[in-house]
């Protein structure tokens, strides 16, 4: 995947709500600017909640679907990728309940999620594993909406429906987390 | 290991484990071409129920069986031709023999518990069941001027016998309504084997019925949630739905009939809530563009409020009761050039903010403070966990300012240089 670095924090809201409002009018150009733009988040978002990269893979395909499907009715409030992870988290949710989890898989069933070797680093493998396996679920969902598709603490309570200061303080918590598993 | 470092690495390594899907994706929308761009409600995989299967195998035996050894009536009269709910607040489900006379009745929350009150309706025809349990919802005052909708679905087998008993019903209740010198607003559709929305009603333990009308409106607007609009009443969703099909809706035919219109009077009504915005933003009514919509956010009915001047563009959520400014957002118009945007760069969360231009700072934490609580219309005694914090947003130095009191959590952002309050919200504090 030969997404741009930090193609997300460039691309402004502007550009993603033009690409949506031409994907509205059954363009199909548009939907593969927008998917380089915003795959990364997306499926990050759907992984930090599903922790099964098969699954993650899925609601990643759906929701680029959905967001077809649904670009007429999209009406913007400045806030596209809001909308698209909000699509993203209920497909992420339906797909928790069809496998009749009601949370993610946690580690002793799976032994964890498994970052592909030939895709990442050793450091990245070890860092991504540890951000999946071993935070919270929410720690983990903070801060892949904060890394990947450059939220801010409130936007990410407003999309999490968690008071700032928890966004917050959690975000912090994890990150020293991190810091301490692999000193 | 910094912390920054962190960040950075598994920045680079979600961008390099997501996999590519746009080829098959490409290929599935061509594959739906024909819809893309329509907003249908959530295709229904209509999955066989294998007990239905069964059911329909066992029927036709009992019918082979009941033709040698003689029909008995009593056997068709038992079973279950059409289930029909009716929800408000209240919901019930009524479940009728082919001859539409009630099997039973079954409360589906503690509103249907309440206006059943002690009836019993076995053997009842449908008719009187519906007529009582309207009246009961009427004399309870969950049916009233404030909230007027009522949802009516039908699940039979056969789709003609539940048109029409849809058809039939709809007028009936309507009437009562009429009776009750109630300009009632009704909903009515048909519900048969619709498998995402029995999964739905199962989840959160409403009717099938509900279950539909909140997958419509999911489809509609991907931003809502099953498990918040579980919580709201049909005149609530009545509202939403009619305020997404006055936006567009679909342009299909629409999968619910309506009678009526869902009732407001419990709202301040959209002129009120723009005025309120207006007021607040300082704002001629004649000088700006103004939108307004019913909407349901962060718990409460809301009225989205957009005012465009030319130069900003002004948000506002308005309590769709109380009239109360629950958030308020000033943005530049003209943002291309000073990279305003929701998701840039995020100084707030990295170290590597940079550092607020002293200059641009001319009024003190205090006064921040101040200016703060003014606006949120409080006095320091009153809020606690204050935290004032001078940032960097869209270019612009800023206080953020965040309190909390009598339960709600206010977060203010101000103008460093001006003063100005660009931000405004307060949200519940869980």
């Amino acid at each position: 995947m030969s997404t741009a670095a930090n193609a997300v924090s460039q691309a402004d809201n502007k550009t993603l709500d033009a690409l949506i409002a031409a994907i509205a009018e059954g363009n199909m150009d548009p939907l593969e600017e927008l998917y380089r733009l915003t795959a990364t988040p997306v499926h990050s978002f759907a992984l930090s909640i599903l922790r099964s990269r098969h699954d993650a893979e899925d609601v990643l395909h759906d929701c680029y679907l959905s967001i077809v499907r649904s670009a007429g009715s999209y009406r913007s409030h400045g806030k596209p990728m809001a909308w698209i992870l909000t699509i993203a988290r209920n497909l992420s949710l339906s797909k928790l309940r069809e496998s009749g989890r009601e949370f993610s898989l946690d580690d002793e069933n799976t032994g964890g999620y498994e970052a592909p070797s030939d895709a990442v680093d050793i450091e990245e493998k070890m860092l991504l594993e540890a951000c999946l396996n071993q935070l919270g679920d929410q720690e983990r969902q903070i801060v892949t909406l904060h890394l990947t598709a450059g939220f801010k603490h409130r936007e990410i309570a407003s999309l999490l429906e968690l008071p700032l200061s928890t966004v917050l303080s959690k975000y912090h918590r994890a990150l020293k987390k991190l810091r301490a598993m692999v000193a | 290991m910094t912390e920054q470092k962190i960040e950075d690495i598994l920045k680079s390594g979600f961008e390099k484990i997501t996999p590519n899907v746009l080829d098959s994706v490409l290929k599935d929308c061509k594959e739906q071409s024909g819809q893309a761009g329509k907003i249908v409600s959530i295709e229904h995989r209509r999955r066989k129920n294998p007990a239905l299967r069964f059911a329909g195998i066992a029927a036709a035996l009992v019918l082979l069986v009941g033709a040698f050894l003689g029909f008995k009536a009593w056997q068709t009269n038992g079973r279950v031709a059409s289930v029909i709910s009716l929800d408000v607040n209240p919901s019930v489900e009524i479940r009728t023999n082919k001859k539409e006379k009630v099997l039973e009745v079954i409360p589906l929350n503690e509103d249907g518990r309440i206006i059943m009150g002690g009836m019993d309706f076995e053997g009842s025809n449908l008719d009187v069941t519906v007529n009582a349990l309207v009246g009961s919802m009427l004399r309870n005052g969950y049916l009233s001027e404030l909230a007027n909708s009522i949802l009516i679905s039908i699940d039979n087998d056969d789709p003609n016998t539940a048109a029409a008993l849809e058809q039939k019903l709809m007028g009936m209740v309507s009437g009562l309504l009429g009776d009750a010198k109630l300009e009632g607003a009704v909903l009515g559709q048909v519900v048969n084997k619709d498998q995402t929305a029995e999964d739905l009603a199962k989840t959160y333990g409403i009717s099938v019925g509900k279950a539909r009308l909140i997958e419509v409106l999911m489809a509609a607007d991907p931003k809502y949630k099953a498990e918040e609009l579980s919580g709201l009443t049909i005149n609530e969703l009545n509202n939403l739905y009619a305020a997404h099909k006055a936006t567009g809706g679909s342009g299909e035919s629409e999968p619910i009939d309506s009678i009526g219109k869902a009732s407001t009077r419990a709202y301040i009504g959209e002129e009120a809530a723009a005025e309120i915005a207006l007021k607040d933003a300082g704002l001629d009514k004649d000088a700006v563009r103004i939108e307004t919509e019913l909407d349901w956010e962060d718990g409460c009915m809301v009225y989205d409020v957009d005012l465009e001047d030319g130069r900003y563009e002004y948000e506002y959520e308005i309590d769709a009761r109380t009239g109360e400014i629950l958030s308020a957002e000033k943005e530049l118009l003209d943002a291309e050039d000073d990279d305003d945007d929701d998701h840039g760069e995020q100084p707030d969360m990295n170290e590597s903010m940079p550092a607020p231009l002293p200059s641009s700072v001319k009024i003190t934490k205090d006064e921040a403070k101040q200016i703060a609580l003014q606006k949120a219309g409080l006095t320091a005694d009153k809020v606690t966990d204050a935290r004032v914090k001078l940032d960097v947003e869209d270019g612009k130095t800023v206080y953020e300012v965040e309190f909390l009191s009598d339960g709600f959590e206010y977060e203010i952002t101000i103008d460093a240089e001006t003063g100005e309050v660009l931000e405004y919200e307060r949200e519940e504090h869980s």
